[in-house]
């Protein structure tokens, strides 16, 4: 304990330097600003924003980063919240009832509420970084294949739950997600598979343009559709702050998502999506009035905020214990340490641990200073779309394009865009929600990599599923949460026959 | 009688569409066995999955009175995909100041009434915004103006 | 429209470059220069070029920016690189995958390797490092090769895809020390913390990717693939110890389109060769384990040329041509 304080002391030392302080802030401001665009997610802004950073010294430099990271996320989150554009697999969630909240007229409320379920999920992050960093971080390195394999399945299987509508659709949107994850050059055999030879198609389909597509043009068209041009999106400006139940329902709902934020965060390949769709599932499952959910319940934005943002933090563990950094970003962050010459790894905790702890205290700091630095923006965004209709969507048709070309620099990717937007709109008219096949999207590819690579190193034995502990028990686990979820609704079924 | 269309049937019918396409563009695939799975396994299994899930909600869209079919509006489905695909046929052969003008003219043409000629203030002062933001801003490599305006 | 324009363009970059045979032209850089990265940001290719980018940006006094055009094993960013404006505003950082192999895999061949760029300078040489786990018991090449014979088929050689450098270094490792191994691919960088969990017995991937996790003895380094050792991993053996012959690494290097003007060739050479003594250059690269080395435009055309023989020749063997 001792040990811990005097390390946080170390660490605070460096961080709260003016310089720091100063670059943290700016890192965040830029991050915010950046991350508010449609497309441009945390990796975009990252990759973008790191070329400022080479002429900084190496701890200034990376808790700049870290600072451009958070603001992007949480610009993110904004974005998912006023225009239900999610700019990056992990505000999925937050569009659904954010944006819900918005339409409402409480925009002002969700991203209040976002912001501070980010805080506390950042400060008990950092917390249990400080605590157990590396001894959390070699829990990761328990899980092979058929392990993964377990984790993705309890994915899948919550984001049945979060579907609001027929069970059986949500499955069907799952499945059609994971197909859809399946094109592209295969991973074990180097096959096209649905390429129909187009080169844009040979490393699959992207998630940010169907997420754009599926959620945002789709959007804009049935706003279209109902005269919303008029401009009565989020009109009631008066409730631009959280009311205490608002608060009461959000601060338990918090917690459960930071844990499992926590818990999830740390595996290779789960960042912060599959967090913030459990997150999101385990209150609707809790909630004594699920059919809240969907239409602007406050439990389903800061469970999966604080579950994101203790995701996205947490796996800072790998990456600065192991080296081993669990997703692109975390891989650009390893990058930008190296081209400071500093070797991420066990070592740099013994050797420079005014870099490492000065960058765990800097990553509290910098959650605060987003939330210091968004409550007073938060007007300003609701303003924002405030603007007439007719005025806003062009421009977030062009912002949407832009964001997705960027990714890759390639004008397929907007058309790509196009179409998900035209089958989102089909879809969302046909009442199946768009958000389990995202999900299945993400995980398809991770999904048959995992199931094939386990039944090829078992030798086509499928019982290493039940004989590893960890893989068992997160199957057992999802079998329970599935037949819960099947239940009530085989139950409705049965019901409305009868009538 | 229960109506045919409804928007369970439609959407079983469209999702088992979707899988025996998936089966049938699939076919030349190999499925491999589970031990060394070629790369069909894995989509032959989902698109059976997802013919067997949709014929299931179709069934269940003619035996239960699903909510009907809702009204579609093409105009502005139609009109604001168009501008997406404008952007981007324009943004590298073009550039972004003639990809703004050309998804802004179509876009105006989903809201009934909006003349071409009232939306280029607008679309202009986009574009500055745009090239303020992302060109100078961030320095995205995006092509500003067709190749021979720039010399 | 478009002959016309490439007809224009190729006719005003011979005219300056016909009147000034020795000197760039007046000013060049007058922008800043993209350098096309057919990787994806964060990968070890990407920071390699970040490092020559960020020094190229102060020597030629205007930014150089990474444009990212990763997709298709490379082959993406190849492409737009050879239909970029031949100007100087334009250059390639290329490395093994995309240019010797993604060409080699594909129904149709997109581009020629040896014709459609203009070839600069290499930067550096990145050996790959054979890493086992240490549960595994393996202490050395030989060890490893003995295991494999003894229990058929049953050790795990993980890569990082089909056709990967990983993959091709192991194939080769696999042909020439005569022994077997299942094949078992990861994507991205999933191939060595599997070794780590233990799933996988061995990989060759890297070595920037793996000096790091040495430390964290949950893998254990027995070779590397350069054909002798070096002063960048001391202590560690080449495989060609154990297995005359093996030798597989990679290099980086710069080139531009073809009909970039030769002037601006030479200047941009004379930059990345200053850039590569600078003395940070020099500790960065070494911190990714990159030893440099800059070449002719003809040798490291001969570079490429042997490189693209022996990996057509892995590629062929192992059956990942398309028809």
């Amino acid at each position: 304990m001792e040990a811990l304080l005097a390390n946080l002391l170390t660490g605070f030392t460096v961080a709260v330097t003016p310089t720091n302080l100063a670059l943290c802030l700016t890192g965040c401001l830029l991050g915010t600003l950046v991350g508010v665009l449609p497309g441009l997610g945390p990796t975009a802004t990252v990759a973008m924003l790191m070329p400022v950073t080479f002429s900084l010294e190496p701890t200034g430099a990376l808790i700049m980063l870290a600072g451009v990271f958070y603001g992007s996320q949480y610009g993110g989150s904004t974005t998912a919240i006023l225009v239900n554009l999610p700019g990056e697999s992990s505000s999925v969630v937050t569009c659904l009832d954010g944006h819900a909240m918005a339409r409402q007229g409480r925009a002002g409320a969700a991203l209040a509420i976002a912001a501070l379920a980010s805080l506390f999920a950042g400060t008990v992050t950092t917390a249990a970084i400080a605590l157990g960093g590396p001894a959390i971080a070699s829990i990761a390195l328990l899980f092979q294949s058929a392990d993964y394999v377990a984790v993705i399945v309890l994915g899948l299987v919550a984001a049945i739950v979060l579907a609001h509508g027929s069970v059986a659709k949500a499955i069907a949107m799952i499945v059609l997600g994971i197909f859809l994850g399946l094109v592209g050059t295969d991973l074990t055999s180097g096959e096209q598979r649905y390429t129909f030879g187009i080169d844009a198609l040979f490393d699959g389909v992207g998630f940010v343009p169907v997420a754009m597509g599926l959620f945002g043009l789709s959007e804009v068209m049935l706003n279209l559709e109902a005269r919303a041009a008029s401009g009565d999106l989020a009109r009631l400006r008066d409730r631009l702050w959280p009311t205490r139940a608002d608060v009461r329902q959000a601060a338990p709902a918090t917690v459960r998502g930071t844990l499992l934020g926590i818990a999830l965060g740390i595996l290779p390949g789960g960042g912060s999506t599959i967090p913030s769709f459990a997150a999101y599932s385990l209150e609707k499952k809790l909630a004594r009035d699920p059919a809240r959910f969907g239409r602007g319940a406050v439990e389903g934005i800061a469970a999966p905020e604080a579950a994101n943002n203790a995701g996205a933090q947490a796996g800072f563990i790998p990456m600065l214990a192991l080296g081993l950094p669990p997703n692109a970003i975390m891989a650009l962050m390893v990058g930008a340490m190296m081209i400071h010459g500093i070797q991420p790894g066990p070592q740099i905790i013994a050797k420079q641990p005014e870099l490492f702890w000065g960058l765990v205290a800097s990553m509290w700091i910098g959650n605060l200073m987003l939330v210091v630095l968004n409550l007073p923006m938060i007007g300003l965004w609701v303003r924002l779309i405030e603007l007439p209709y007719r005025w806003l969507f062009p421009a977030i048709i062009v912002f949407c394009c832009i964001g997705v070309y960027s990714l890759k620099n390639a004008a397929s990717e907007i058309v790509i865009m196009a179409v998900a937007g035209l089958v989102g709109y089909v879809l969302r008219k046909l009442d199946c929600e768009p958000a389990p096949l995202l999900l299945g999207l993400i995980l398809g590819p991770m999904l048959e990599e995992n199931f094939r690579r386990a039944l090829s190193v078992s030798g086509g034995d499928f019982s290493v599923f039940v004989t590893r502990p960890i893989s068992a028990t997160l199957l057992a686990f999802s079998a329970v949460l599935l037949a819960i979820v099947l239940l009530p609704a085989v139950r409705r079924g049965r019901e409305q026959l009868r009538e | 009688m229960m109506r045919l269309l409804n928007r369970d049937t439609a959407a079983g019918a469209l999702f088992a569409a979707i899988g025996a396409g998936g089966l049938w563009a699939g076919r030349t695939l190999n499925v491999g066995s589970a031990d060394a799975m070629g790369e069909g396994y894995v989509p032959m299994l989902m698109c059976g999955l997802l013919l067997m899930l949709g014929a299931g909600i179709f069934a269940g869209g003619l035996r239960r009175a699903a909510a009907p079919l809702p009204a579609l509006h093409w105009r502005p489905v139609l009109a604001v995909t168009a501008a997406v695909l404008a952007f981007a046929a324009a943004l590298e052969p073009l550039g972004v100041v003639a990809a703004i003008l050309a998804a802004a003219l179509c876009a105006a043409r989903a809201v009934r009434g909006v003349s071409l000629v009232s939306v280029l203030a607008p679309a202009m002062l986009l574009a500055a915004l745009v090239l303020g933001i992302f060109v100078w801003g961030l320095g995205l490599p995006l092509r500003v103006f067709p190749p021979w305006l720039a010399g | 429209m478009k002959p016309v324009i490439a007809a224009a363009a190729a006719l005003a970059c011979m005219t300056p470059a016909l009147a000034l045979a020795a000197e760039a032209p007046r000013g060049y850089p007058l922008k800043p220069v993209r350098m096309i990265m057919p990787n994806a940001p964060g990968s070890g290719t990407d920071t390699l070029g970040r490092i020559v980018a960020h020094g190229l940006g102060e020597t030629l006094g205007q930014q150089v920016i990474i444009d990212n055009r990763p997709g298709a094993g490379g082959t993406l960013g190849m492409e737009i690189g050879r239909n970029a404006n031949p100007d100087g505003y334009t250059v390639i950082f290329a490395s093994p995958p995309a240019l010797t192999v993604a060409p080699f895999v594909q129904r149709r061949q997109p581009f020629d390797p040896m014709k459609d760029f203009e070839y600069i300078t290499t930067i550096g040489v990145t050996p790959n490092v054979l890493v086992v786990s240490p549960s595994s018991g393996i202490g050395s090449v030989a060890e490893l090769i003995d295991m494999a014979r003894a229990r058929k088929g049953a050790i795990n050689m993980a890569s990082a895809g089909p056709g990967s450098q990983s993959h091709l270094a192991g194939a080769l490792l696999l042909s020439l020390g005569r022994f077997e191994s299942l094949h078992v691919p990861f994507k991205g960088g999933a191939a060595v913390p599997s070794v780590m969990t233990g799933e996988s017995h061995w990989s060759i991937n890297p070595a920037p990717s793996v000096i790091g996790l040495l430390k964290t003895g949950k893998v254990r380094a027995i070779a590397q693939t350069l054909p002798k050792r070096t002063a960048l991993l001391p202590d560690m053996p080449a495989v060609a110890e154990t297995v005359p012959g093996y030798s597989y690494s990679a290099w980086n290097g710069i080139i531009a389109p073809r009909a970039t003007p030769g002037p601006i060739l030479v200047r941009l050479r004379e930059a990345v060769i200053a850039v590569m003594n600078r003395p940070d250059t020099r500790s960065q690269m070494a911190a990714q384990a990159t030893d440099i080395l800059v070449t002719t435009p003809e040798e490291f055309r001969r570079m490429v040329q042997e490189t693209i023989t022996n990996n057509v020749k892995l590629v062929k063997a192992l059956g990942l041509t398309a028809e």
